[in-house]
């Protein structure tokens, strides 16, 4: 194999083995996950009856949703009521690509420069994330309006008023983080974090990203566009088999997506731990690992599955929140949004902005 | 024809496109929904030059936020195309199209020669301190032309404090009153 194949080969592989993750493995368990977390704090077993550990449950509720009758109400708008389902997938799947899952590596001499171990190497990466994550807003808004449901237009109202507010909070927090690391970059971000990971100088811009995130993808706490009491199940109450389950799947990857980008921006990405990075510990991220038998693995494997881990914790965190705190009225949201998380971040720039200038002036 | 080129044509061809069917359809969702579509693809021009930063604040801004709002009105509007005559305006668009078709046949005589095709720039690797990145943009932004861009942060600050005069009007006084004494609120024009 020449140059270019490999290197062909290289790309081809990053894609698959994010997508195959995200879509063939983190969503399928992470239903799983929910189902069983909740049942545990709930004090009940959870599906247990399917495969181990009741393990297979979302493979059946997968070909369930598969093989359902596609219903579609006499007096939806049809064109925009199948658009809306698949617009939702796009963005969550999109935003996939700049996110970098590892260390740039040779993968144990193989290249003869580090390749980066993300799919598309935009000098704006961050940037990209919210441009797209933007983009969901429309999905739903489109879902509701053509549903021609009353329920499903407050769902969609609500929903799309929300994620406009804590988009702001959101990019108001990632900011200062951009500041402090000094690149819009997120491998650069990650490598400005080998010993202090922004957590630390960063903790007020946590403090505003975390809730935005939860806003964001509509989860509990703020999960108001679904819910239950007041508007049946919102945008989606018209949907049903896989349409709905494109939804389903489309919250599950954007999860996963600012789970992630959690972990890169503050948690130091697939560093060891905060003042500890692999390098210190011996980890060599161009090395191999000698296996039985002659066979080696490139070595990039143990950073790789360190952040898989961080990312796995951020996912449990979502579910933990969702089955512990209780969902917030309206008004109480948009107040949170706009009179605390805002201002909040406006002045947490300021404050970072004058720290960096201080601490470079002496 | 090089990759750059095939990609260029066919993102043209799709934004004359997507820019024609905004025009055309008779929704205004359908035309909301084409004009997004021509946003993407100008940013993926953008991308085509060089300039990722431009690109995905075009997505950013254009197709995240400002169109998000353009959906938002005309889902609540709600219009319905017979409502406001698109048959009765028939003529019009036909006129506005064919003077759009000659002013564009014009145009592209005039402009796209062979010599023009030759001044375009060389596109560079895109990174730091290079053309199109984030690094070169805010520098050239925040030291060259640093009055215009803070002159141009004031005056969008002055619109945002304006619509917020303009949009929020504290509720009457005794609105809540209304069904004992409607002529002390018309007397208060509504406002105070």
């Amino acid at each position: 194999m020449n140059e270019t194949m490999i290197a062909w080969a290289f790309f081809a592989g990053k894609i698959l083995l994010l997508f195959g993750l995200a879509f063939g493995f983190i969503a399928p368990i992470m239903v799983w996950v929910e189902r069983r977390v909740c049942a545990l704090i709930q004090d009940r077993y959870g599906p247990n009856r399917v495969g181990p550990l009741g393990l297979l449950q979302t493979l059946a509720d997968g070909i369930k949703l598969l093989l359902k009758e596609d219903l579609r109400p006499n007096e939806v708008r049809p064109w925009f009521f199948i658009l809306a389902p698949i617009i939702c997938v796009i963005p969550a799947t999109m935003a996939f690509a700049v996110i970098p899952f590892g260390p740039p590596t040779t993968l144990g001499g193989l290249f003869a420069e580090p390749k980066r171990l993300q799919i598309a190497e935009l000098n704006a990466g961050f940037l990209y994330v919210l441009a797209i994550g933007s983009l969901g807003v429309y999905s739903i808004a489109l879902a509701g309006w053509a549903s021609n449901n009353k329920f499903s237009v407050l769902g969609s109202l609500r929903a799309s008023a929300q994620m406009i507010s804590y988009e702001l909070a959101a990019g108001l927090a990632l900011v200062s983080v951009v500041l402090l690391s000094g690149s819009v970059d997120l491998v650069k971000i990650v490598e400005s974090q080998t010993y202090l990971w922004n957590i630390f100088p960063g903790f007020l811009a946590f403090l505003i990203f975390l809730p935005a995130i939860f806003a964001e993808t509509n989860r509990t706490p703020f999960d108001l566009p679904e819910a239950e009491a007041e508007l049946v199940v919102g945008y989606h109450t018209e949907y049903s088999g896989m349409k709905f389950g494109l939804f389903f799947l489309a919250e599950y990857v954007n999860m996963t997506t600012v789970s992630a980008l959690a972990v890169l921006m503050f948690f130091g990405g697939w560093e060891f731990l905060p003042f500890l990075p692999w390098k210190d510990v011996g980890v060599d991220v161009n090395g191999l690992i000698p296996l039985f038998g002659g066979f080696s693995l490139p070595a990039v494997i143990i950073p790789f599955s360190w952040f898989a881990a961080k990312v796995a914790f951020f996912m449990f965190l979502f579910v933990w929140v969702r089955w512990t705190v209780p969902r917030f009225r309206y008004d109480q949201l948009m107040s949170l949004g706009w009179k605390t998380l805002i201002p909040l971040g406006i002045f947490n720039i300021i404050l970072t902005t004058a720290v960096i200038v201080f601490h470079r002036m002496s | 024809m090089e990759i750059q080129q095939i990609l260029f044509f066919s993102f043209a061809a799709l934004i004359l496109l997507s820019a024609a069917l905004v025009a055309l359809r008779p929704r205004p969702i359908e035309s909301a929904m084409w004009l997004i579509l021509n946003f993407f693809l100008t940013a993926g021009l953008y991308i085509l030059l060089g300039s990722n930063f431009v690109s995905i604040i075009q997505v950013l801004v254009y197709a995240g936020a400002i169109m998000v709002l353009f959906v938002f009105v005309i889902l609540l509007l709600n219009l319905d195309p017979r409502e406001f005559g698109s048959e009765a305006g028939l003529p019009w668009t036909s006129l506005v199209m064919f003077i759009g078709f000659l002013t564009f046949i014009v145009l592209s005589l005039h402009v796209a020669t062979p010599e023009l095709m030759k001044k375009l720039p060389e596109i560079k690797e895109t990174g730091a301190g290079v053309f199109g990145s984030i690094e070169s943009i805010s520098m050239v932004l925040l030291k060259n032309y640093v009055w215009g861009f803070e002159i141009a942060g004031v005056i969008l600050l002055l619109a945002l404090i304006g619509v917020g005069l303009l949009a929020y009007r504290k509720p009457p006084v005794r609105a809540r009153a209304i069904h004992t004494s409607t002529t002390d609120t018309m007397k208060d024009g509504g406002a105070s």
